[in-house]
């Protein structure tokens, strides 16, 4: 018997006080010198032995209320071996692990008959749950990245599930077994049987569990009862080394640069390959698969215990979302670690409008030909195909409401001025999220900027602005640079404070490399002075980069659902040497796909991270009901997910490691000759989920506790280890299991007490003189 | 030291005994004037009845006016009255030096004592004649019945001197008193016959049968009628030091009282069947009240 509150066992000690009464009772007593002995024998005679065990059983019931009320409160838990009551109802919650380590197969040569590691855990959960006696329940939680729970009423339902699950083959996330274990404690805190036993089935990689390697703490989330706690590994029970594990490849991570795909642009697959093995491998055949399709296989060497990268090139054919699979064609110990996927999104080309106010003839010289060249570079110089953006150059005369609606991100670039008509539509465009990117240059007339509404009067402006002038700067480090002094006042801070940038788009080139602001020297600029408070300008207008000097170089400003931005300086090399820099084609791209929100969605996410896509199925049934995506996960299964309304789709389920597809659901749109299937949300669209960063994770790793490491984990968890089910099963056995009886132990004590007071009661002497005669009475009055 | 008469007798007692009067029931036998009948035909004054003569009676008795009117001889003969033989027996045996809380210190046997000076105070002054017999388990002092107005004095000092102390078997005291009393009498039995009942009814019986009209004062403590203890007592034995229980009171209670009950019964039903006087008292009664109530009764019964 276990006592679940013992402390208060110790309570027991009570029974004492009625007995020490009972002793001290028994030797205090009067004498009295009696002469009727004949009349006290004959009564002794028949009643004493009543009366002794009468009060014996007085004292016995006396002694015994304390002693039961300090078991009750102990909560006592009735126990008896398996053999002679072991089939009360229990609760077991079993934690699988089905991170990918778990799909290790021990003989790679024989595949078609042996089973993973997963597979048998599977089993061995199964064969558990069936061995379960009546009347239990348990969970089976799924421990890879964000615990799963199994559902079933019963245990033998949740056994066929298990066994259909055993048969996947697709790997979960890093087993998260703090998460899994105490949501298996919280489950079992509010189970009604005071039979609780939590079991993890893993193979026990090493580097999930060397943090708890040294003494742990007593966990203290388990409730009341602390359930029994039982480690089933499934790897192998041997002292395991780096050095001794056998062939095992993986594919580590696939990169794709660039990040915005367009078509026929040329993209690099970089594919990280490792070795986990103690031998080198040799001939490694590797293939590179979009959409299924093989377009490129290599054969590489990858020394023992270390990684290695190839490369290869793609140039998307069409729009869309791709999948990008890459795949080592040897078998190994870990098969599941030999592909990995991952998606890459093909876009049209953005349609981008320069407007210039500085047009010319020659060659170089209009305020725009910069940016051209930086928006379009392939096609400007050699005609190639795979410009992210397509531009097209206007005169701030052209700028005209139906012209901005063909593109998605308009610049004005040393426009002198605008007038408000203009000014109105430059509002209603951006608020409807495309992208307005203002360059100040010397053209500009400060004075009617300044008459723009400001953006709380639904205008465009968000600062004051002051008159242009030239700002000092430190000789250029580049020898190519040819700044020449204009007129101006002189001002101070000619370079970009670039510690500081929290600006998105522009945060990696605050590094010192060829790709950094740093090396960018400013000679003029036109002054924007934010001043919220005065312009009652809302909060989500700032200055996104500033100079050394404190002045703001690139403000930003949401308006609706798009973004507009302010850059103090031209976009030629009439203010900087920005133009001459490798920085300036990746800067303005940057800028204008930031502006426009083109930048791609997630490719991969982390299993278990929440998968964000926004979705245009503006055209698919726009009277229907509300919108669902269908998503479908690695394994084949099929879920759907509503559609917000703004077009978002959050998906939450992606433990699973693999592509996801999402489809739209209904009737679908015509297509229109002049839009792409896949701005019409016509092509399915993917994610892929992986592990963590390949360098920190450790899932192909397959070195396991050591025996002796096991041990002391099991020691230090105070929990018993199995390497089979049956074995698991015969330790249940062994053990103790109970039942809590403390209902009955207050039955018992309430019974107690009530044959206390009536055996108090019947022995009485005020009782007892009501029934006995009054014999006084009887012999005055006799005289006969 | 007190006068023994004195000794044991108050004024107010002696006041309210020496108006009373005790009458036996049965005829006596006596050789002196007194207050009870006797079968002796003797000289007194009251006429019986005529008998024929016979050869042999005193011509003196000779009834010479019926003679003379029958011409037929007829002898007179008177019924004679006479004095009553009375033995008064005291228990002082051990059972009998029980003196309750509730009796103002008076053992059982000094109130069978002073009942017995009592009755034998009232007896001579009706110049009955009164003996004493003290026992325990026998006869420990017996003086035989008297008439003088000097032998109270000698009853009075025999009582000053009994101690009970002793066990005590009634059954085998009451045979061996019939040794004592042969002639018809009147025995004032005072105890609180303990014993077997069985076995004191019939030695009662016995006694009876020899002629003896007996009056049988139970005494009593009221610890003996209610029993009232309440807390573990040890009660040791009066007569046998040997003896002892320790038991709780109140447990025994109602055996007790049914065990008093039956014993009384079972005596007074003997008392009943062989015409003897049962009169029970306790210790706290006045016990010249219990006397003079007593003789009330046996006179309006009789």
């Amino acid at each position: 018997m276990t006592l679940l509150n013992g402390l208060l066992a110790f309570g027991a000690a009570a029974f004492t006080i009625p007995l020490i009464i009972h002793l001290l009772h028994r030797s205090r007593y009067q004498t009295v010198e009696w002469g009727a002995m004949h009349l006290l024998q004959s009564s002794r005679n028949h009643n004493s032995r009543r009366m002794q065990w009468q009060q014996l059983l007085l004292l016995l019931l006396r002694c015994a209320l304390p002693i039961l009320l300090a078991l009750a409160m102990a909560r006592p838990l009735l126990q008896s071996f398996l053999s002679e009551d072991g089939q009360s109802a229990m609760s077991m919650a079993i934690v699988l692990d089905d991170s990918m380590s778990m799909f290790t197969t021990d003989q790679p040569d024989a595949k078609d008959s042996v089973k993973t590691r997963f597979s048998v855990a599977c089993q061995s959960a199964a064969e558990i749950l069936q061995e379960l006696p009546a009347g239990s329940n348990c969970i089976v939680l799924l421990g890879g990245a964000k615990p799963e729970a199994l559902t079933g009423q019963v245990p033998d339902e949740l056994a066929s599930k298990l066994s259909e699950v055993g048969k996947r083959s697709i790997p979960a996330g890093e087993f998260n077994w703090e998460e899994s274990i105490q949501t298996s404690l919280q489950w079992l805190a509010t189970s009604q049987h005071p039979r609780r036993h939590l079991v993890l089935i893993s193979d026990f990689q090493k580097h999930e569990w060397t943090s708890i390697l040294s003494p742990q703490p007593e966990r203290s989330d388990y409730g009341t009862i602390r359930p029994e706690v039982s480690f089933l590994s499934v790897s192998p029970n041997t002292e395991s080394t780096t050095l001794s594990q056998p062939l095992n490849l993986s594919v580590h991570a696939v990169d794709v640069t660039p990040s915005i795909l367009t078509v026929e642009r040329p993209a690099s697959i970089l594919t990280t390959l490792g070795n986990h093995g103690a031998t080198q491998s040799d001939g490694v055949v590797v293939a590179v698969f979009v959409d299924d399709l093989e377009i490129d296989r290599q054969e590489v060497f990858i020394a023992a215990t270390s990684t290695t990268q190839i490369r290869s090139r793609w140039s998307p054919k069409q729009t869309g979302d791709h999948v990008i699979r890459v795949q080592i064609l040897r078998d190994d110990q870990l098969i599941a670690d030999n592909h990995f996927s991952t998606s890459a999104i093909v876009q049209d080309p953005i349609p981008i409008l320069l407007v210039d106010g500085d047009r010319r003839s020659e060659i170089m010289q209009s305020e725009t030909d910069f940016l051209r060249l930086a928006f379009s570079p392939l096609s400007l110089l050699s005609g190639e195909k795979g410009d992210v953006f397509l531009s097209k150059t206007i005169t701030p005369e052209e700028l005209s409401e139906s012209t901005l609606k063909k593109y998605r991100t308009v610049c004005l670039c040393n426009v002198r001025e605008v007038n408000d008509v203009q000014q109105k539509w430059l509002h209603d465009y951006v608020e409807q999220g495309n992208g307005l990117m203002i360059f100040l240059g010397d053209k500009v007339r400060t004075e009617q900027y300044q008459t723009w509404p400001t953006l709380s009067n639904n205008g465009l402006r968000i600062a004051n602005y002051a008159t242009r002038m030239k700002v000092r700067s430190e000789p250029a480090e580049s020898p190519d640079s040819q700044l020449s002094s204009v007129d101006g006042a002189l001002g101070a801070g000619g370079r970009i404070r670039t510690q500081q940038i929290e600006f998105l788009p522009l945060r990696e080139m605050s590094s010192a490399s060829l790709n950094s602001l740093a090396s960018v020297r400013f000679e003029y600029r036109t002054p924007m002075e934010l001043d919220p408070a005065a312009l009652k300008i809302p909060s989500d207008a700032s200055v996104a980069v500033r100079f050394e000097d404190d002045q703001a170089w690139v403000l930003e400003s949401r308006i609706g659902k798009g973004r507009c931005l302010w850059i103090t300086t031209a976009c030629d090399d009439d203010d900087s040497n920005l133009p001459t820099r490798s920085i300036y084609v990746p800067l303005v791209q940057k800028l204008a796909a930031f502006v426009c929100n083109a930048a791609p969605p997630d490719t991969t996410v982390v299993a278990s991270d929440r998968w964000m896509r926004t979705i245009n199925a503006s055209k698919w049934d726009p009277d229907g009901p509300t919108k669902q995506v269908r998503v479908t996960k690695p394994d084949g299964q099929v879920v759907t997910v509503p559609l917000a309304a703004d077009g978002n789709m959050q998906f939450n389920d992606t433990r699973l490691l693999g592509p996801y597809f999402a489809t739209l659901v209904g009737s679908k749109p015509n297509l229109s000759s002049n839009e792409s299937r896949r701005n019409l949300s016509l092509e399915p669209m993917v994610v892929c989920a992986r592990s963590q960063d390949w360098r920190s994770s450790q899932e192909s790793n397959l070195t396991y506790l050591t025996p002796g490491e096991m041990a002391k984990l099991t020691a230090n968890c105070n929990a018993t280890s199995s390497v089979s089910a049956r074995e698991l099963l015969n330790t249940f056995r062994l053990n103790w299991h109970g039942r809590e009886v403390w209902t009955w132990i207050w039955t018992v004590l309430v019974l107690c007490f009530l044959a206390e007071m009536g055996l108090e009661q019947s022995l009485s002497p005020r009782l007892k003189s009501k029934s006995v005669p009054d014999t006084r009475q009887s012999v005055r009055g006799s005289m006969s | 030291m007190k006068a023994p008469l004195l000794r044991w007798l108050s004024a107010p007692d002696l006041s309210r005994v020496s108006q009373l009067q005790l009458l036996a029931k049965g005829v006596v036998e006596g050789v002196s004037g007194g207050l009870h009948r006797s079968h002796h035909i003797g000289s007194s004054i009251e006429f019986k009845e005529h008998r024929p003569y016979v050869p042999g009676d005193e011509t003196r008795s000779i009834d010479w006016k019926l003679f003379g009117k029958t011409d037929r001889l007829y002898i007179r003969q008177y019924e004679d009255e006479t004095n009553l033989r009375c033995t008064i027996a005291i228990d002082q045996s051990g059972s009998m030096r029980y003196a309750g809380s509730r009796c103002n210190g008076i053992s059982k046997h000094e109130f069978a004592v002073r009942l017995a000076a009592c009755l034998a105070y009232m007896l001579v002054n009706q110049q009955d004649a009164v003996g004493l017999a003290t026992f325990d388990s026998k006869i420990r002092t017996y003086i035989p019945p008297r008439s003088r107005p000097n032998h109270l004095q000698t009853l009075f000092e025999a009582m000053s001197v009994s101690k009970p102390g002793n066990e005590t078997d009634l059954s085998i005291v009451l045979q061996s008193l019939l040794n004592h009393c042969k002639r018809r009498g009147l025995v004032f039995l005072i105890s609180d016959c303990f014993g077997d009942a069985a076995a004191i009814v019939k030695s009662l019986a016995l006694l009876r049968s020899n002629y003896q009209e007996i009056v049988l004062f139970q005494i009593w403590d009221d610890d003996e009628i209610d029993f009232p203890f309440q807390t573990r007592t040890m009660f040791r034995s009066l007569e046998l030091e040997s003896h002892q229980v320790l038991i709780d009171p109140t447990s025994l209670r109602a055996a007790y009282l049914e065990n008093l009950q039956s014993f009384r019964r079972e005596l007074q039903q003997g008392c009943m069947q062989n015409r003897v006087d049962l009169v029970s008292v306790t210790t706290s009664d006045s016990y010249s009240a219990v006397l003079s109530n007593y003789i009330a009764m046996r006179r309006n019964r009789a």
